[in-house]
């Protein structure tokens, strides 16, 4: 009697001891801890030994889980900043105002006409007219389909500006559509020249600058 | 709100999560395209990008946050259409007879030395307003609504 009894509170004491480690382990597992793991004896085929590797296996997923969520948020971060970057290219490039010769600047516009970008534009090229001294400036607008009037305005307005900083003022590529817009609202353009295309605007500017110099 | 492109089959709806420019870019994008899918012509499909990317910096500049939504309309009298609507969680109008007019922003006149400037020209709803056929703000308890519509073909003064 007395040893079954020493036996029974020997195996309670087991599963309890074993219970607890049990609780340990997974206290850990919670506070972020994948790598701990439950001990097991070599041959040991009791019900509690089989739950054990059932809890090993359990943690083990789970930190193949959580290895594969920090390799996306590293992932989705760095294409994140590809994004940003390429957004700031694309701002960057879609004002490109190239010296195509001395001193003569060429701005051709592509895309989407808004208020935000026309603004932008002014405020680039005007920039660029007085850094590099330009004598012409020669605005490409025959990827532009269509603009909303008072952006029509502000476009005038600008080659105006470039007039008064001293420089030549071209507008090419003008579209049937943007120019009935022009007429409609009796913008002026007497001082702003204009050709259908950029290779006739650079072929005049060329030709006048040699008949000048000889 | 996730966002949904129309791209094959008929028109459906273009919904964007506005948080950023890129959020911009690729609704104005949407929206001309289901602008030509309901049978706008290009150029007046550019116009409705136009008015997006008004909307849509608007929300960026002043509304916080916000969404642009589009989807096909068919009124009696009217006929088939599109409308947009630029939801933000930002502040109501102070002005808005002033907002609307060009040059001017919410606060005033812009500073002309400004035009030249990166504010932009103060013709972003002026614009919208010459684009569309029928504008509306609809004030809400944590932001606003602009609804804005454009039909196939302009409708008849009253």
């Amino acid at each position: 009697m007395n040893t079954n009894e020493n036996f029974e509170s020997e195996s309670e004491q087991r599963i309890l001891e074993s219970v607890a480690d049990a609780l340990l382990v997974l206290s850990n597992v919670g506070y972020g801890d994948y790598s701990t793991r439950l001990e097991l004896k070599e041959g040991d085929n009791s019900p509690l030994a089989s739950l054990y590797a059932g809890i090993n296996d359990m943690i083990a997923a789970l930190g193949t889980e959580q290895e594969k969520a920090q390799q996306y948020q590293q992932e989705l971060e760095g294409k994140l900043a590809t994004i940003e970057r390429q957004r700031i290219a694309i701002q960057e490039l879609s004002t490109p105002i190239m010296e195509v010769w001395d001193g003569v600047l060429c701005v051709p516009v592509v895309g989407l006409m808004d208020t935000a970008r026309s603004s932008e534009m002014t405020s680039a090229l005007l920039r660029a007219v007085v850094e590099k001294g330009a004598k012409c400036a020669i605005i490409d607008i025959t990827g532009i389909d269509v603009m909303d009037t008072r952006t029509v305005d502000h476009f005038v307005r600008m080659a105006k500006a470039v007039r008064l900083l001293g420089s030549e003022c071209v507008l090419t590529g003008m579209n049937p559509h943007i120019a009935q817009t022009v007429v409609h609202m009796g913008l002026d353009l007497s001082n702003v020249i204009t050709h259908r295309n950029l290779r006739d605007a650079l072929q005049q500017y060329v030709d006048m600058l040699l008949q000048s110099s000889s | 709100m996730k966002p949904v492109v129309p791209q094959f089959g008929p028109p459906s709806m273009v919904n964007y999560e506005i948080r950023g420019w890129v959020d911009v870019l690729a609704a104005r994008r949407a929206i001309r395209i289901l602008a030509g899918e309901i049978g706008f012509l290009p150029r007046e499909a550019t116009e409705l990008s136009i008015v997006a990317s008004e909307l849509g910096s608007n929300i960026l500049k002043y509304g916080r946050y916000g969404s642009l939504a589009s989807q096909p309309v068919d009124r009696a009298g009217e006929g088939k259409g599109m409308t947009l609507s630029a939801r933000d969680f930002g502040p109501q109008f102070h002005d808005l007879a002033m907002a609307l007019q060009d040059g001017y922003d919410d606060r005033g006149p812009l500073d002309p030395m400004q035009l030249f400037g990166r504010k932009g020209i103060g013709g972003g709803l002026g614009a919208v307003l010459r684009l569309t056929h029928s504008f509306a703000v609809h004030p809400l308890a944590d932001g606003k609504e602009i609804v804005v519509v454009r039909y196939l073909k302009r409708p008849k003064p009253v």
